[in-house]
């Protein structure tokens, strides 16, 4: 999709591996049946909403937090479930940042090193030299509160990379950040990993960051990863309902199979039928309960006899709603299926009440409803 | 003196002097009234009765009494800086303190006609120094007194009474068994009875020059360095524990401890002394503001202390002495009152009979060289 | 009243403080802080002959506090509320420490909170009274000791003695320092004790470097409200003192008694000048220390 794919692949070696980790606060599950592999200088993201475990397993990487049960835990070889935070080459960039509101910006970024009782010269050296990298020389002397947000977010990575970790994590780490922030700040990450080839282990939230961003995503909801791949595998083939919805798929309807050709899959939702591909994680068999998706941009106005082919999606649609936000159109429509949404991006089109709707299967998915 | 500047520290002096903040004014006295059928009394606290209709049906004044702490600097905080006189018809304090406030005008003396049963006072009751000027005036009208020593658990001493004081001062058997009164007021005399005693050069325990005080706390400090003093108490309920914890086993204490103690059970005694007892009296006093018909108020009211009713009331609530027992005694008998009750007052009139034929003292809350004496005493706490 | 605040706001100088208000502030405070002071100065300086006041200038009062020994009730007073407030913070660091970010049971802190405060409803002297019984001669302790055989006679030094009230101010003052302490501990953000951890700090490295510093407004504020008042406390020393440890509350009573109030004026002007020379002296190591950090 953007950079990511022309980025280099990491080195195949795993740098973290853990194995059927399990974590429970009293009777609740946080984390159930974690596993997960990653290589040296890879970007993860853990993607997920609030409450879905992601920010539990970083803490737990991190060693914040002890898992309650884990099968396998290791951090460069070494088992590390056990071993507390503070005997971890890992570091967190948290999400309020977590700065010393009484240090300075340099002796924020020497915490890490006066705790390894490197020689004051020798962490002043490397402390500027790492504010340098993050574009905040001469700042060494600032206190924390005389600092802009980006400022902060900044330090907080200077303080964590000068300990050159093993893997760097940040948790939501733009989210206080406003929007033109957060792209700047984004790119700059992106540089940042590039230049230093650490691996970083990347919580958010937001699906636009981790497209962007990751070579790889875990998807996670109620302390499960739902779905893992590229982001490109996320984005076009959600392998469930849960994923599909996450990543962004306006359209999902409840669906019954009628046929499986292959990978084609054709259904009916409420007696119309239409076909798209299977992308759930096990073979589909006839009766399963399932479920169709699509995005709204890839449902084009279709005049006459269509402009994608035979193969395509068709339906009827009457108009129900527009709404124009400038670089595009969104429309609800109502169709046999039920109402399907659209965005248009011809800013010359004229719509009547009455107008046809059509798709590919191929940008259609058929998914497990879990 | 004469050529000194001096001001007299009442309120007005104080505010001009612009400390205000050490004259804490305790009760804030209020304008003469002219309330002819009221007696305004300003008194300890221990002297008040609990119910005075009798006063109210005898004398057709009403009682109007303000208790106060036993605390001579209160006494001249309220005399002198507040100018309690304007308000107050009559004052009951701890005698001594009409030395000074008599001196100093704050009182007037007393006129002896103007009161019944004046006569009837025992004369070494009535001349007691502690209420008469140094000049000898009679500034006082004696309302209850005692004569006090030391408790101690009888188990714990095998010598038969009269002791010497010397038994809470300078005894081998009873080191760090003893507690005194945490005050120079009673502690210092007593322990200047013992030296007096021993040979020492002491006039009056009770108003001791600044030599004397420095002696008496000289030999109060090395028997302290030798481990003699437990404990310095300040409070009834404190030297009741001492004793009857064991906590000690000889305590300088007032009568009502070792009363309550034998009620308790304990095996407890009130010792009677070779040396003397420090005696103690609560005085009347007028203050000189009083005239005329508020002072003939005033003479009614002392007059009525001084008879049957509030003797025998003293007698058998407090276990206290008054001035006019055998009125008390009368008293008790044409009202017909209990068996019990005429025997508290008896005993009362010969305990008060035979203590005051010994050598003793009268506490003396204002001394002439009080602040010499209670730096003596700071000293003796210090070492 | 549109008016009345029209005037105000036209008076609000740039800093955005009145100078109407800091006028009157400054006016209070002199007529109540410093007028006395300086008419307790004054006093200290002057003698009372027969409760009149003798306006000549003269260091009677001081050299009365000298031959009395009285001076040492300043340094004795110092000493104990001194020891008595490291006990305190010995105690009460750790103590807010955990009540703050050791439990994150809710129940555990409200108990521990009511536990704090239930004593303050019965009155000092009777809570104090209870340690007579603990340490006197034929108290638990002195018979545990014996009946133990490491003692064969009772110690006398437990109560009654500068021990004695060591240990019953250690109750009392103890809330004070505790509760500040909690309020600042609690205030640090949980994020930065992770961070610390994150970093690869031990706990005594995060206690000594972000929660200290970050705690010291709740130190200084409970050094205030344990010291200062204990200075002025006279309740535990008479009760287990047994009169021989006196402090300066005491010892200025006596003197008020007596209306010696040149030698008390005195003794208040010498306690103050002891507790101005301390913070001085505190002030120039603080701001030495600041100057040798920024260097």
């Amino acid at each position: 999709m953007t950079e990511t794919s022309e980025r280099p692949a990491p080195a195949s070696e795993d740098i973290l591996a853990i194995d059927h980790l399990h974590h429970r606060y009293g009777n609740v599950t946080a984390l159930k049946d974690v596993s997960l592999k990653v290589r040296r200088g890879e970007f993860l993201t853990l993607l997920g909403s609030s409450g879905s475990g992601k920010s539990t397993l970083l803490r737990m990487i991190a060693g914040l937090e002890m898992p309650t049960s884990v099968d396998v835990f290791t951090l460069e070889g070494r088992p590390m479930a056990q071993v507390p935070a503070n005997h971890r080459n890992v570091s967190t960039v948290f999400q309020h940042y977590g700065l010393f509101p009484h240090l300075s910006v340099g002796q924020n970024v020497e915490y890490g090193l006066h705790v390894r009782k490197i020689p004051v010269p020798e962490r002043r050296r490397q402390a500027e030299e790492m504010l340098r990298l993050v574009k905040l020389d001469g700042m060494y002397d600032r206190p924390i509160h005389a600092l802009s947000g980006g400022q902060r977010q900044r330090v907080a990575l200077a303080r964590s990379l000068v300990l050159k970790p093993a893997i760097l994590l940040l948790d939501e780490p733009l989210g206080a950040l406003d929007e033109k922030l957060r792209l700047e700040m984004q790119i700059e990450l992106l540089s940042l990993h590039r230049t230093l080839g650490m691996t970083f282990i990347y919580v958010t939230h937001s699906q636009e960051e981790a497209l962007t961003m990751s070579h790889r995503i875990l998807l996670m909801s109620n302390g499960e990863i739902v779905q893992e791949g590229r982001p490109e595998d996320l984005f076009d083939r959600p392998s469930n309902r849960f994923a599909a919805e996450f990543m962004g798929m306006e359209n999902i309807f409840t669906a019954e199979i009628t046929a499986i050709d292959g990978g084609v899959i054709s259904v009916t939702v409420n007696g119309a039928h239409l076909r798209g591909l299977w992308t759930g994680k096990t073979q589909p068999r006839i009766g399963d309960p399932i479920a169709v998706a699509f995005r709204s941009e890839k449902v084009k106005l279709a005049r006459d006899k269509g402009a994608l082919g035979g193969d395509a999606n068709r339906f009827e649609a009457t108009l129900k709603s527009r709404v124009y936000k400038g670089k595009y159109l969104d429309v609800v429509a109502a169709s046999a299926l039920g109402d399907v949404r659209l965005r248009l991006w011809d800013d010359h089109v004229v719509l009547s009440d009455q107008f046809k709707i059509e798709w590919r299967p191929t940008n259609t998915v058929v998914i497990p409803i879990d | 003196m004469k050529s000194k500047k001096v001001s007299n520290i009442s309120r007005r002096s104080v505010l001009k002097a612009g400390a205000a903040v050490l004259a804490t004014p305790y009760l804030i006295s209020r304008p003469a009234r002219a309330d002819e059928g009221t007696v305004k009394i300003m008194g300890v606290s221990t002297v008040a009765l609990q119910d005075w209709s009798a006063f109210e049906a005898d004398t057709g004044l009403k009682m109007d009494f303000v208790g106060v702490n036993s605390d001579p600097g209160l006494y001249v905080q309220e005399v002198v800086a507040n100018e309690a006189g304007d308000s107050y018809d009559i004052f009951i304090f701890d005698g001594g303190i009409e030395d000074r406030l008599g001196a100093s005008g704050h009182f007037q003396k007393i006129d002896p006609a103007a009161m019944k049963l004046w006569g009837a006072v025992a004369d070494s009751v009535k001349s007691s120094a502690l209420l008469q000027g140094a000049d000898g005036t009679q500034y006082g009208v004696p309302i209850v007194f005692n004569a006090d020593s030391f408790g101690y658990h009888v188990d714990a001493i095998s010598e038969a009474e009269p002791f010497s004081w010397g038994m809470v001062f300078e005894n081998e058997k009873m080191l760090g068994k003893v507690a005194l009164e945490d005050t120079w007021l009673t502690t210092l005399p007593n322990a200047a009875l013992y030296l007096i005693s021993k040979g020492k050069a002491i006039t009056d325990p009770s108003n001791m020059t600044p030599e004397e005080a420095k002696m008496t706390a000289d030999f109060l400090i090395e028997r302290k360095k030798a481990g003699q003093f437990r404990a310095l108490w300040h409070s009834y309920e404190e030297s009741v524990d001492l004793l009857g914890n064991r906590e000690v086993l000889i305590a300088e204490c007032w009568e009502p401890v070792i009363k309550q103690l034998q009620r308790d059970g304990k095996n407890v005694r009130y010792a009677s002394m070779k040396e003397g007892y420090s005696k103690w009296m609560i005085g009347a006093y007028l203050p000189s503001q009083a005239k005329d018909e508020r002072l003939a108020r005033a003479y009614k009211a002392l007059d009525w202390f001084l008879d049957g009713h509030y003797g025998a009331q003293m007698a058998i609530q407090q276990g206290y002495a008054t001035a006019n027992p055998q009125a008390a005694l009368a008293f008790a008998k044409a009202k017909g009152l209990s068996e019990a009750d005429l025997g508290a007052i008896k005993l009362n009139i010969e305990k008060v009979e035979q203590k005051m034929t010994l050598p003793h003292y009268w506490q003396n809350s204002a001394p002439q060289h009080v602040e010499a004496i209670e730096a003596e005493w700071q000293r003796f706490k210090q070492a | 009243m549109a008016t009345a605040s029209g005037t105000f706001t036209r008076f609000i100088s740039p800093s955005g403080v009145s100078p109407l208000g800091v006028s009157a502030v400054l006016g209070a405070w002199m007529l109540i802080v410093i007028l006395p002071l300086l008419g307790l100065v004054l006093w200290s300086f002057l003698k009372l002959e027969n409760f009149q006041l003798v306006w000549e200038p003269t260091l009677q009062a001081y050299r009365d506090l000298l031959s009395s020994g009285r001076w040492e009730v300043t340094v004795r007073t110092l000493r104990i509320a001194a020891i008595v407030t490291l006990i305190e913070l010995a105690l009460a660091v750790p103590f807010a420490v955990w009540l703050a970010k050791g439990t994150r049971s809710v129940p555990v802190k409200v108990i521990t909170l009511a536990a704090l405060t239930i004593p303050f409803f019965l009155s000092l002297s009777a809570r104090t009274i209870v340690w007579r019984a603990v340490l006197g001669l034929n108290g638990p302790i002195n018979s545990a000791l014996m009946s133990l055989g490491l003692i064969d006679q009772p110690l006398d030094w437990l109560l009654f003695s500068e021990f004695a009230v060591i240990v019953g101010l250690i109750g009392p003052y103890f809330p004070p320092m505790v509760f500040p302490l909690y309020l600042a501990v609690t205030l640090i953000g949980d994020e930065l004790l992770a961070a610390s951890k994150d970093l690869g700090a031990s706990p005594a490295f995060t206690f000594r470097h972000v929660i200290l510093p970050l705690a010291l407004p709740g130190l200084g504020a409970g050094f205030i409200f344990t010291f200062i008042p204990m200075i002025g406390d006279p309740v535990v020393p008479e009760l287990l003192g047994g009169g021989q440890v006196v402090v300066l509350a005491s010892s200025v009573k006596s003197l008020l008694q007596v209306l010696n109030y040149t030698v008390a004026a005195a003794l208040s002007v010498f306690m103050l000048a002891i507790m101005v020379g301390l913070a001085a002296i505190l002030t120039l190591v603080l701001r030495g220390r600041v100057r040798r950090q920024s260097t």
